[in-house]
């Protein structure tokens, strides 16, 4: 009798671990995002020198480190991070995407593992082709939680160094986690694509979102 | 003839607190197992 009282209070013990586990995943995981984000990224990103010239380009020489912050985003419709948006980082590693959302990069030069990085020339801002960004739906603040709320038309705004761009929603859909053809552009269009995964709290396929460049400033 | 009834101990309420410090201790050593391997229990981008 005295084994039975003791493995049920092992159990409940056990359970209670579980929960305290489930809720980091959850929510704990999102107090090293938002730390990130408000106390090194924000600043750094701020002191990041503006980029002169009415072409709205990144410099030639713009080839920044993994986890360095590149540009912020926010979406209006879904009132990202509380309407403060997100700081975007470099690299879609798994340390990057505990920093903030990722900025796809291509694998030249190679700092990235093969599958993290494009063969094709990584886009940015301004630039024909396709703007890649991955970002967590469940944990690490979550930035993509309600990323299925957005309809066609909506807006996504990108605020860089060299220009403000404003995307518009043109089509969402689910593909496997395999599926290469996102980064692939059809052609010279100036979009930008935000990736999660789908549905939420799984893994099992990622939600695509596209989205084409209407103004710059 | 029945035995004579034995009292059950009337535990201290310290032996109590003590005993629940404990099974807190083995949650939190769960909890703590368990975010460690965080990496390989979780999907990628998840």
């Amino acid at each position: 009798m005295a084994f039975v009282r003791v493995l049920g209070k092992f159990l409940i013990s056990v359970g209670v671990g579980i929960l305290i586990f489930v809720w980091w995943v959850l929510w704990g995981t999102g107090a090293y995002t938002r730390n990130q984000q408000d106390n090194v990224l924000t600043p750094k990103f701020d002191a990041l020198p503006e980029v002169s010239g009415g072409d709205h380009l990144p410099p030639k020489d713009f080839d920044p480190d993994p986890g360095d912050p590149v540009f912020r985003l926010k979406i209006p419709k879904i009132d990202l991070n509380k309407g403060k948006g997100f700081i975007v980082v470099e690299g879609v590693d798994e340390e990057s995407l505990k920093l903030g959302p990722g900025h796809y990069p291509d694998c030249d030069p190679p700092r990235f593992v093969p599958e993290l990085c494009t063969e094709f020339p990584e886009v940015w801002p301004g630039e024909e082709g396709r703007v890649v960004i991955s970002g967590h739906r469940t944990t690490y603040l979550h930035p993509f939680y309600d990323i299925d709320k957005l309809d066609k038309g909506d807006k996504i705004l990108v605020d860089t160094k060299w220009g403000d761009f404003t995307y518009e929603v043109t089509e969402q859909r689910a593909v496997l986690p395999t599926d290469p053809t996102v980064v692939i552009q059809k052609d010279g269009r100036k979009e930008i694509v935000l990736t999660t995964c789908n549905p939420k709290y799984s893994a099992s396929q990622r939600l695509i979102t596209y989205a084409r460049q209407v103004a710059v400033r | 003839m029945s035995e004579p009834e034995v009292s059950p101990r009337k535990r201290s309420w310290k032996s109590k607190l003590l005993e629940l410090a404990f099974w807190a201790l083995v949650s939190v050593a769960v909890a703590l197992v368990m975010i460690s391997l965080a990496n390989r229990l979780l999907p990628n981008n998840f």
